[in-house]
């Protein structure tokens, strides 16, 4: 519960004016700490992350915002790595091949685990995955692949358990990976969207952004032996690179601002993208005013 | 039978000439230091958090000459998979082979060797690594230019611990430190390069100012008790002092 209400904060914050630094300037509320620093001396609020107790005071362990739900006391850094929660999408790199599980990079602070039984092989989900399959785990997963999954638990020492058991997760082709900070990615209902100019986005709750050519998925893909594990991209043609590389672009222009980065923002982005070349996004003038545009668009849509 | 090889020296030796009065001794008035500043002044830092992008964190100090960067990577990981329930903090400390006066080589010498561990064991009691088992986090420090080797530590301290909070990592205090030198029984806070050549011996103390507790001290040289207690006093005011800055520049980032 919390950390849904956490959530809505952030999303309030950035609502309001997505910059952090003109925030402060406007919100005098906001409240920045630094480690050592004491929050509050007052013994009824409880003590949440960031935080510690020391003789009866509250003191933050961590350089950011103040972030008060009630009586819990939490402090939000701007910067840090990916901590999961169950639900989360993410979008991660396989390290290395063990016995009946893979490691993923997630940008977490330990390597995500993704066990053999708990991705869909070709055969069907009621599949059980022999000795064999065990054998063949990197014709699946080999190091260096890219595949998006969901949290489903975390293990007693904090890592975190992912699953791929449905046919919208697994293997990622056709694309290219942009990584931004993960406090930038807002919840929402849907992290895979199909942007109008026919690009898939992969919103990854972790900071990572996977946006790739769309290719319909059906349901009897799943069936097919080497559909859903093979390596091979697709033909893209020029514009569909160039569209893939103008979207990378404008998130990463977003994230240089501080915007947070949704399915919407990225098409407001892109709209006011398009009368530059792709190669011009991310200068600091341009990139600003790519920024500016999106945000006046959003304000504008919610004014509606 | 002589050695052909050897290149000896001649039978008799002279004592060279020498033009009166050019034997003159360099000595060194702490209390008139070439910068002007009192014994108990460090020299005017300035720091910047966020210089390096591709680490998830890093930090930037200057003091008067000296200047220092720090990249701070992870928590990430452990590659050695053996089973922890702490996490593990490894520091990397280097000149850069432009520093200093002297020309310093790629490979780590034994000094920058004593110094990534000392940094070591002045930043782990601060970081919380009981929160991140199986993790390690990776400290960088480049000396960018060096001006007193004490300086450069205490230095090296300040800004790895700026950038361990740049990068959201939970610690119990941001630890500043401080370095002092002896000369005789008068104490110099924050010796330069040059200065550092007539100390008799010199310290540099870690410390966590909110929660006033220290986190490593090292001495060299020839003190007494006295000496060393009152140079722990005046490093520990240069902290505070030090741990405000620290405070603004984290401040103004985040």
């Amino acid at each position: 519960m919390s950390a849904n209400a956490t959530h809505a904060r952030l999303d309030a914050d950035y609502g309001n004016d997505m910059d952090v630094d003109m925030n402060e300037a406007e919100n005098s509320d906001i409240h920045v700490v630094t480690p050592g620093e004491v929050v509050t001396r007052d013994t009824a609020f409880m003590r949440g992350h960031g935080t510690y107790t020391e003789n009866d005071t509250l003191v933050a362990s961590l350089a950011g915002v103040v972030d008060r739900v009630n009586k819990l006391i939490s402090i939000r850094p701007l910067r840090t790595r990916y901590n999961g929660e169950i639900g989360d999408v993410v979008i991660g790199r396989v390290t290395e091949v063990t016995q009946r599980r893979w490691k993923v990079d997630i940008n977490s602070r330990q390597d995500g685990v993704l066990l053999l039984s708990s991705v869909n092989l070709p055969g069907g989900v009621q599949r059980r995955k022999t000795e064999s399959d065990e054998l063949q785990m990197r014709t699946f997963f080999a190091e260096g692949d890219m595949l998006s999954a969901e949290v489903q638990s975390f293990f007693h020492d904090g890592a975190s358990s992912l699953h791929t058991r449905n046919i919208k997760y697994g293997k990622l082709r056709n694309g290219s990976l942009v990584t931004v900070p993960s406090a930038l990615v807002k919840r929402t209902k849907s992290h895979f969207v199909t942007l109008p100019c026919g690009l898939d986005v992969i919103l990854g709750l972790n900071g990572y952004i996977w946006v790739s050519k769309h290719v319909p998925i059906s349901p009897e893909m799943a069936n097919q032996p080497d559909a859903l594990y093979h390596n091979d991209n697709e033909p893209i043609s020029d514009s569909e690179r160039e569209t893939i590389a103008r979207v990378c672009n404008c998130i990463l222009a977003l994230a240089k601002h501080n915007n947070f980065i949704s399915d919407t923002m990225i098409v407001y982005a892109y709209d006011a993208a398009c009368q530059y070349p792709v190669k011009d996004i991310l200068k600091p003038t341009i990139s600003q005013d790519i920024v500016a545009m999106a945000r006046a668009q959003l304000q504008e849509a919610q004014q509606q | 039978m002589a050695d052909r090889k050897r290149v000896v020296g001649p039978e008799k030796s002279v004592v060279p000439l020498l033009e009166p009065g050019s034997l003159v001794a360099f000595t060194f008035d702490p209390n008139r230091r070439k910068d002007g500043r009192n014994v108990d002044r460090i020299r005017p830092v300035f720091m910047k958090t966020g210089v390096v992008r591709q680490a998830n964190g890093s930090a930037y100090m200057e003091a008067g000459k000296l200047k220092v960067a720090c990249a701070v990577y992870g928590p990430r990981q452990n590659l050695k998979s053996k089973v922890s329930t702490r996490g593990t903090l490894g520091c990397d400390f280097k000149f850069s082979p432009f520093s200093g006066g002297r020309r310093r080589g790629y490979m780590k010498d034994s000094q920058e060797r004593e110094y990534s561990l000392v940094l070591e064991q002045a930043l782990s009691p601060a970081v919380r690594l009981d929160l991140m088992p199986k993790s390690t986090i990776d400290v960088f420090v480049q000396i960018l230019e060096s001006d007193g080797s004490a300086a450069c530590l205490a230095a090296a301290i300040t800004c790895a611990s700026l950038a361990l909070a740049d990068a959201g990592i939970e610690m119990v205090d941001a630890v500043a430190a401080c370095a002092a030198g002896y000369f005789g029984s008068t104490i110099c806070l924050d010796p330069t390069e040059e200065e550092e050549g007539y100390e008799g011996g010199s310290l540099v103390l870690s410390y966590m100012p909110s929660l006033n507790e220290v986190t490593h001290v090292i001495q060299s040289g020839e003190t007494s008790t006295a000496t060393t207690v009152k140079a722990l006093e005046l490093c520990v005011d240069a902290c505070s002092q030090i741990h405000t800055v620290m405070q603004q520049s984290l401040a103004a980032n985040v």
